[in-house]
């Protein structure tokens, strides 16, 4: 009785979870990363080798602490390209004059260029992953369905089902109800949560089954 | 006793060193310069370097020169560039502005998405922006990133073409299907670029092949007309036909006959990138490749991944720690086993060449929480009373039956197109038969029944 109560409890939870995530994602839309949302692409070439540290604090000093990601292209060290949501023109001239400056670059030679960079939708994002996840919990079921037929097709089935949807579901929904950025971690995390779902339903059949033997 | 407990010792050591091996390679003098000859990792565009490629809406115009009879010339113009007397000039913009819509922006995606799918890239992203139609896409860096670059950007515009009047008699709307074909013969193979016309198509090949055919007048000048195939205004073929085709198949060879290898690949691979241009409509908007980078993914901030190692670590030297206080020796021996586990996955993960991914990496975490609950049944089960050497089977046993469906997921995404699930999906396959084989022959020399003095 206390454990289907337990249970009634933690899918009442992430039912909640669920839907809070939705009326959260309706209201204010889902919090992409930098790297999948729409930003700004600034390129900087320093024509010299640069020092990581150096940069970031010169691109503190310029753009604050809003949130950047810094990759590093080619590679001979001079150049680098900084990931904003936005940047100003008196930002890209602020930074531009404190680049050359300390880098001491000479006027002809390109130092800053910006360029606004596209979304990547979320359909994109997970489409890849939905054939070969689907076809994989399709063997399984039918896997279930013969080993622990003792247990009831359906409900083996059944089960299986639902505990990845509403594990899946309540994933999104925390990231969305805490605005974590939904970024490329996600789909990892999430493979990662699928297949320890699967494990803990085998292991729970498993016992069920050798329960029932008994 | 001795004897076995020499064995003991020759296999922890095999383990110590196969650890070293994984973890710091082996490095051996090389021209001087000491390198490691153990494989690199192969790294995924998540995790390594990447190209990236900006396509901009093409603004260029073009300028037709038309005579005084209306006829378009090329001779239009004097020395010093002003325009012929009588001559007119038409300027006409490459992207019209009509066409530059959100929808045919969304057109130009699923077309790059199409091509990009024919090409078998196996990992890219697609940035659009539905304000300029600027796309940014990232793509693997490897030996054929710029042949593919250099196609992605090309309109596809395919045409069949009148060659004196410059009527167009066919385009991409009459290809049912194309792709790449070779033919073998004794002096060599040939590659061909098949291309098979939908019904429509069908019949006006079929009317075009008899209206195109080698003929003379009276005077026995030659008046054959041409076509003139034609893929983004660059002629692929100029021919006429000598029988009428009735299967709506038209095969053009690309390159020469060639008993080289790799010219000969280099011929298919030509005609099955154009397949893959031809096979889909054309761009509605022509694009330039503006930006054309390497990048060597997210080096510095990589918060989320470190983050992720560093609480696996945790979370594995902790249980390490408990085998040792709860188990003593056996659990001592067990923590080597799971990290001599990891060593020889990461070593097999190198020669096996399996691209690893940030979705891999979740596998080789998976893995390492697989080993522990094994190996926490197996410590369990060795310290209960009237225990035997015979629970292992059993517990070998029992761990088949809760990996199979992970061993299914293993396969299924092992054969995935998408490089990233393949990652996860070979990691799982190759850990899972390193647990079954590796786990089986040092649990069998390693672990003893102990008793527990608790018990």
């Amino acid at each position: 009785m206390k454990k289907w109560l337990n249970k009634k409890v933690i899918y009442l939870v992430a039912i909640i979870v669920i839907i809070c995530g939705m009326l959260t994602t309706f209201i204010w839309k889902t919090n992409f990363s930098l790297e999948y949302k729409e930003h700004a692409d600034i390129h900087i070439n320093f024509d010299k080798v640069y020092e990581i540290n150096e940069v970031k604090a010169l691109l503190k000093e310029v753009l604050g602490n809003r949130k950047m990601v810094l990759q590093k292209v080619e590679t001979f060290n001079d150049s680098i390209l900084v990931n904003v949501e936005a940047i100003s023109d008196d930002e890209v001239t602020s930074l531009e004059n404190a680049i050359r400056e300390k880098y001491e670059i000479e006027e002809e030679t390109t130092v800053v260029e910006v360029t606004q960079v596209g979304h990547v939708s979320f359909r994109d994002i997970i489409k890849p992953y939905i054939i070969p996840m689907a076809l994989a919990t399709i063997l399984i079921a039918v896997y279930f369905a013969i080993r622990y037929s003792k247990l009831g097709i359906f409900k083996v089935v059944f089960v299986l089902f639902l505990r990845i949807i509403v594990a899946e579901g309540a994933y999104l929904g925390i990231l969305e109800i805490t605005r974590i950025p939904l970024g490329s971690y996600f789909v990892p995390v999430a493979i990662g949560l699928y297949v320890a779902i699967i494990l803990f339903t085998t292991i729970c059949n498993e016992k069920l089954l050798v329960n029932k033997s008994k | 006793m001795k004897e076995k407990n020499l064995t003991k010792i020759l296999v922890i050591l095999a383990i110590v060193i196969i650890c070293l091996i994984s973890f710091f390679g082996i490095y051996v003098r090389q021209s001087g310069v000491m390198n490691n000859i153990l494989p690199e990792y192969t790294l995924s565009t998540n995790l390594g370097g990447l190209r990236r490629i900006r396509l901009t809406v093409s603004d260029e115009t073009n300028t037709t020169v038309y005579d005084k009879d209306g006829n378009i010339t090329e001779e239009g113009y004097n020395e010093d560039g002003s325009l012929k007397e009588g001559y007119t000039e038409n300027v006409q913009k490459t992207n019209s502005d009509e066409a530059l819509t959100k929808e045919n922006y969304d057109e130009v995606k699923r077309i790059l998405d199409a091509r990009l799918k024919n090409f078998a890239v196996e990992d890219y992203t697609i940035r659009k922006n539905d304000k300029t139609g600027e796309f940014v896409i990232d793509l693997p860096e490897n030996s054929i990133t710029d042949e593919i670059i250099s196609y992605l950007v090309h309109p596809g515009k395919f045409t069949v073409r009148d060659h004196d009047t410059s009527e167009v008699l066919m385009d991409n709307s009459y290809v049912k299907n194309a792709n790449a074909v070779y033919s073998t013969t004794d002096s060599g193979t040939i590659a061909f670029l098949n291309i098979e016309f939908n019904q429509e198509g069908k019949q006006k090949l079929e009317e075009i092949s008899k209206t195109y055919v080698e003929s003379k007048d009276e005077e026995g000048n030659d008046t054959t007309k041409q076509i003139v195939l034609e893929l983004d205004d660059e002629e692929l073929l100029e021919t006429y036909f000598s029988s009428p085709l009735t299967d709506g198949i038209l095969q053009l060879s690309i390159g020469s006959q060639t008993t080289d290898s790799q010219e000969f690949t280099s011929y298919i691979r030509q005609a099955a990138r154009i397949a893959a241009l031809i096979n889909d409509k054309a761009m509605p908007v022509e694009y330039e490749l503006q930006d054309n980078m390497y990048i060597s993914s997210y080096t510095y901030e990589e918060v989320a991944l470190i983050a992720l190692l560093v609480i696996a670590s945790i979370i594995a030297i902790s249980v390490i720690v408990y085998w040792c206080i709860k188990y003593k020796m056996n659990g001592a021996i067990a923590g080597l086993i799971s990290i001599g586990y990891i060593a020889v996955l990461l070593i097999i993960v190198r020669y096996a060449n399996v691209m690893i991914s940030k979705e891999g990496i979740v596998g080789i975490v998976i893995l390492l929480v697989a080993q522990f609950l094994f190996l926490n049944e197996i410590l369990k089960k060795l310290i209960e009373p009237n225990a035997k050497k015979e629970v292992v089977k059993e517990c070998y046993k029992k761990f088949a039956w809760y990996y199979l469906p992970i061993a299914i997921i293993a396969v299924v995404l092992t054969f995935a197109s998408w490089i990233s699930a393949a990652s996860i999906g070979m990691i799982l396959f190759w850990g899972l038969l390193i647990l079954a084989a590796y786990d089986w022959i040092l649990i069998e020399l390693l672990l003893e029944v102990r008793k527990n003095k608790n018990a």
